[in-house]
């Protein structure tokens, strides 16, 4: 237990002191705020529980893709600086090392989830909507787990091409060109041989964006979009049991956290 | 008792044999100087000691331990810097210390008595990026001694300073080895450690060619610095002298290694050569001379070999 204080002490540190943290987090509540700010957002809730989506909704899509960023400008260039090196010969062992970077993923994940909840409660707290019954409906907390996961997806990307690439800018670029190639690739490859489209349903880049929408959780939204979508005559959406994409994520995050650490054990420092 | 023992240690990277069989042993106490020219091996040697490198082959042990566990808190022991100051540019240089301090378990009282050894109080507020290479070399002394290790492994603590700045990393030295804490100390500047130092080896190419007290490595060889009119001519002649065990170029001259110290029997052979010596003087012989013999470097190891030897 003094271990993990002194592993939590120590990544805290680093990780506020550093311009890059509060101009990530910053930039993120700014949107945030924004958009939980923005004519029609605030109105539509009429309060809890109702309001649950409208909280998450903004978050839930820019939150992910902030952390992983964030994970990377904060982790890759230990690297560089030979900080990682220095701090093992300071007396960390390089699985001690990687579960400080583990506690830092904890930490940034709690933080942008927290800052999310807090900037979209903050619209209701200046001005109660009506509302009615429970605070929290079960989609809603479903919701709050995709949120979660989501975090956990993509903050665990970064902290695997983190311990992988050892660069920041580079891994920033795998990052992105990563979920840019998958998005190309997929479809182009789906649109030739449609047996394949269920297989791709389970590509890191295809499952964020499953675990994201909202239509996935809220019934009626799953409805209003399908029958936009039937006006429009396209293929109405249809979604597997919420499990399954939660656990497939769920199943990179553990992936993606192994590749790390056997990376971190095995490469020279 | 042995602080440090290696026993064919070997690291193999794709294209390099970078450390080859490396063993040696260093005893409590002992200012000991590890030289070698770039990329000998030095770092890669420490890296492993450190536990930031994997061995190919071979084992060592710190403080007698050598199980990872064991060599874990062994290390709680030690305290290291490897080549250029290894710290978060952003933060300043007493949140630095604080990061190592954190891990090594040390309080804060211990820290601002660091930075005051190193001289670098007034400045521990400022950030690390704004200090000077001399500063950061300070302030990773300043992390080594933090949890007050009984073993200082140094790698090139002298790396990039002024005349000035040098002294002071030396003071700092002498101060640590005046206190019975064992130093490691890596260097290719030879007059640095043949002041500093009590034990060194010699590393070439990832192996040890030399190793014992700087008395020893430098050992008794009896040599004299040569001048003449004709250097090409001197150089010839002293090549050919029955007594003669090597020749080679140096600033002051041709510097002939002898089998005995009659410097007369040497003059009169040149001058029945023909030859007539404008400088003649027995030469003591420096560390540099050893490492160039061992290891058929010049001693300004940055740059190109101006050496000629003959066996």
């Amino acid at each position: 237990m003094r271990l993990l204080g002194v592993l939590a002490r120590v990544e805290a540190l680093k990780a506020v002191k550093r311009p890059a943290f509060w101009v990530t987090v910053g930039v993120f509540a700014a949107f945030n705020t924004i958009a939980n700010f923005a004519p029609g957002s605030g109105s539509e809730r009429a309060g809890f529980p109702d309001a649950w989506r409208g909280i998450i909704e903004p978050a839930i899509n820019l939150g992910p893709v902030f952390l992983a960023a964030l994970m990377i400008l904060l982790f890759a260039p230990e690297f560089r600086w030979r900080t990682a090196r220095q701090n093992v010969i300071d007396g960390l062992s390089k699985e001690q090392f990687y579960w400080a970077k583990v506690l830092l993923l904890a930490g940034l994940v709690a933080l942008f989830f927290v800052t999310s909840v807090v900037i979209g409660m903050l619209p209701l707290v200046l001005d109660p909507g009506g509302g009615g019954g429970a605070f929290v409906e079960p989609m809603d907390l479903n919701y709050l787990l995709g949120f979660l996961v989501a975090l956990l997806l993509w903050g665990t990307a970064g902290l695997m091409i983190s311990a992988l690439v050892r660069a920041a800018g580079a891994g920033l670029g795998l990052l992105f060109l990563y979920f840019i190639c998958e998005q190309i690739v997929t479809a182009l490859l789906s649109s030739r041989w449609s047996a394949l489209e269920r297989m791709f349903d389970f590509l890191p880049g295809q499952l964020f964006q499953t675990i994201t929408d909202s239509a996935m959780y809220y019934p009626e939204v799953l409805a209003r979009t399908n029958a936009a979508r039937a006006e429009r005559g396209q293929d109405l959406l249809v979604y597997p049991e919420l499990w399954i994409p939660l656990v497939a994520a769920l199943a990179y995050v553990v992936l993606f956290l192994g590749l790390a650490y056997v990376n971190m054990r095995r490469r020279d420092l | 008792m042995a602080v440090i023992e290696t026993s064919g240690l070997t690291k193999r990277f794709p294209a390099v044999l970078a450390v080859d069989r490396v063993s040696l042993t260093v005893e409590q106490g002992q200012v000991f100087g590890f030289l070698g020219p770039n990329g000998s091996g030095k770092t890669t040697t420490i890296g492993m000691l450190m536990g930031i490198i994997k061995p190919t082959a071979g084992t060592f042990r710190l403080f007698g331990a050598g199980a990872p566990r064991d060599l874990l808190a062994a290390r709680a022991r030690v305290g290291a810097t490897l080549e250029t100051p290894n710290f978060y540019p952003y933060l300043s240089g007493r949140d630095n210390l604080r990061i190592a301090a954190a891990i090594k378990g040390i309080g804060k009282a211990r820290i601002e008595e660091c930075l005051e050894i190193v001289g670098l109080r007034g400045r521990g507020k400022h950030r690390f990026r704004t200090y000077s290479l001399g500063m950061k070399q300070r302030l990773a002394l300043a992390a080594t001694m933090l949890n007050d290790p009984e073993l200082i492994v140094l790698d090139e603590p002298a790396n990039g300073l002024d005349p000035k700045g040098m002294k002071e990393v030396r003071d700092i030295i002498r101060l640590l080895a005046d206190r019975g804490k064992t130093i490691f100390l890596s260097s290719h500047l030879l007059w640095e450690v043949e002041r500093t130092c009590t034990h060194v080896s010699i590393v070439r190419k990832g192996r040890v060619v030399g190793t014992g007290t700087v008395a020893e490595i430098v050992g008794g060889e009896i040599s004299a610095v040569v001048r003449a009119e004709d250097d090409e001519a001197l150089f010839a002649a002293l090549k050919a002298f029955p007594e003669a065990t090597s020749v080679r170029a140096s600033d002051e001259g041709l510097v002939v290694a002898l089998a005995s110290d009659d410097l007369a029997a040497l003059n009169r052979y040149l001058a029945g050569q023909g030859i007539y010596v404008s400088h003649l003087a027995r030469r003591h012989r420096s560390l540099e001379d050893a490492f160039m013999d061992l290891t058929g470097e010049d001693g300004d190891l940055g740059q190109a070999s101006l050496t000629e030897f003959v066996s």
